[in-house]
């Protein structure tokens, strides 16, 4: 029995020199492999479904765009509105913002024919204002569009 | 001057630097989204030079598939109703048909989708036709060239040997989508 009680004298702590040290590699991954999330829209944005989702192709410059219900209808009212670049316009005035955002790009990437669209657009509006942007868009000479959607598993 | 005591501690006490970068990694974890954005791509046309307008070669009537959306949603193709889980598999085999039927398209080439929507459709109802119209092309294409539709769509453009097979296809089945204005319009 009296062999047992050598062990009694080790030291039972943990050494935790090493832990920021491994808190840090976490740290520098998550930093590297993720992006900052997006301010959440002023509009309703509850996604439709689609089968044909595509991944957005990351060489050429994307404008986000939200069409939707303001989440706040005392200050913008209650019809469809849309949402560029934190700010909100009527349907027909979405040229204009979407040349200023193009004008901030990088010249390389600044033509309307290259950069594209990414469209969040609220399930429950109609075509109408759907419409009257692509209208607007087409108008300024952009070519791609991408909805936004949610992979639908059929 | 008075010497220090040799009896100070010399190391800077590091047991807190583990909850200092346990912070930092919880603030990253919360402001960061690892989430690649994905969705329904789509081209708008390409803007019309105004003089020529109006020139194009007639189309006859076979090789052009009517989808009409109208205001309550409901689905018309062609002059008849259909519902909208069938527009995916009509469009299919209009594209598809080479000539076999005579209501349908001559060959892929010349088989246009015009496609309209009413202002007062619904997006939810007019992202899906569009979803499956889309979905016709992908479907045909990637069987064209031995893939399922899913690998179809994750293929890259940036990559050579993805873009040959995207040429391929295309090429084969071109996108003939044509998205006409909504009733009332001019």
């Amino acid at each position: 029995m009296g062999r047992f009680s050598k062990s009694a004298k080790t030291s039972s702590q943990i050494p935790t020199a090493a832990l920021p040290d491994i808190i840090f590699i976490l740290l520098f991954f998550f930093m590297v492999a993720t992006k900052p999330k997006k301010l959440d829209p002023m509009v309703t944005t509850s996604l439709p479904n689609g089968t044909q989702i595509q991944a957005i192709d990351k060489e050429r410059a994307e404008i986000d765009l939200y069409i939707g219900y303001p989440k706040n209808p005392d200050q913008f009212g209650s019809e469809p509105v849309v949402e560029i670049d934190k700010r909100i316009v009527p349907a027909k005035k979405v040229a204009e913002l979407v040349m200023m955002q193009i004008n901030k790009l990088p010249s390389s990437k600044r033509s309307p024919s290259s950069v594209f669209m990414f469209i969040s657009v609220d399930k429950d509006i109609n075509y109408s204002t759907i419409y009257d942007v692509k209208m607007e868009l087409k108008r300024i000479g952009i070519r791609s569009i991408i909805f936004n959607a949610k992979k639908d598993y059929r | 001057m008075p010497r220090r005591k040799k009896r100070e501690a010399k190391e800077i006490d590091s047991s807190s630097m583990a909850d200092i970068a346990f912070l930092l990694l919880i603030f990253f974890l919360v402001t960061t989204t690892v989430l690649n954005e994905k969705g329904i791509w789509f081209s708008l046309p390409k803007k019309p030079k105004k003089d020529n307008v109006e020139v194009q070669d007639e189309i006859l009537e076979r090789n052009m598939l009517k989808v009409i959306l109208n205001s309550n949603s409901a689905l018309m193709v062609n002059g008849s109703r259909m519902q909208r889980e069938d527009v995916r598999q009509a469009a299919i085999e209009f594209i598809d048909n080479n000539g076999a039927k005579a209501s349908l398209s001559e060959n892929p080439k010349v088989a246009i989708i015009s496609y309209r929507a009413d202002r007062g459709t619904d997006a939810q109802t007019y992202i899906y036709v569009l979803d499956a119209l889309l979905g016709a092309y992908t479907d045909l294409r990637a069987e064209f060239v031995d893939l399922t539709s899913d690998q179809y769509l994750k293929l890259d453009e940036n990559v050579p040997a993805d873009k040959a097979l995207i040429k391929k296809a295309e090429k084969k089945y071109p996108y003939n989508l044509s998205e006409a204005k909504p009733s009332g319009e001019n």
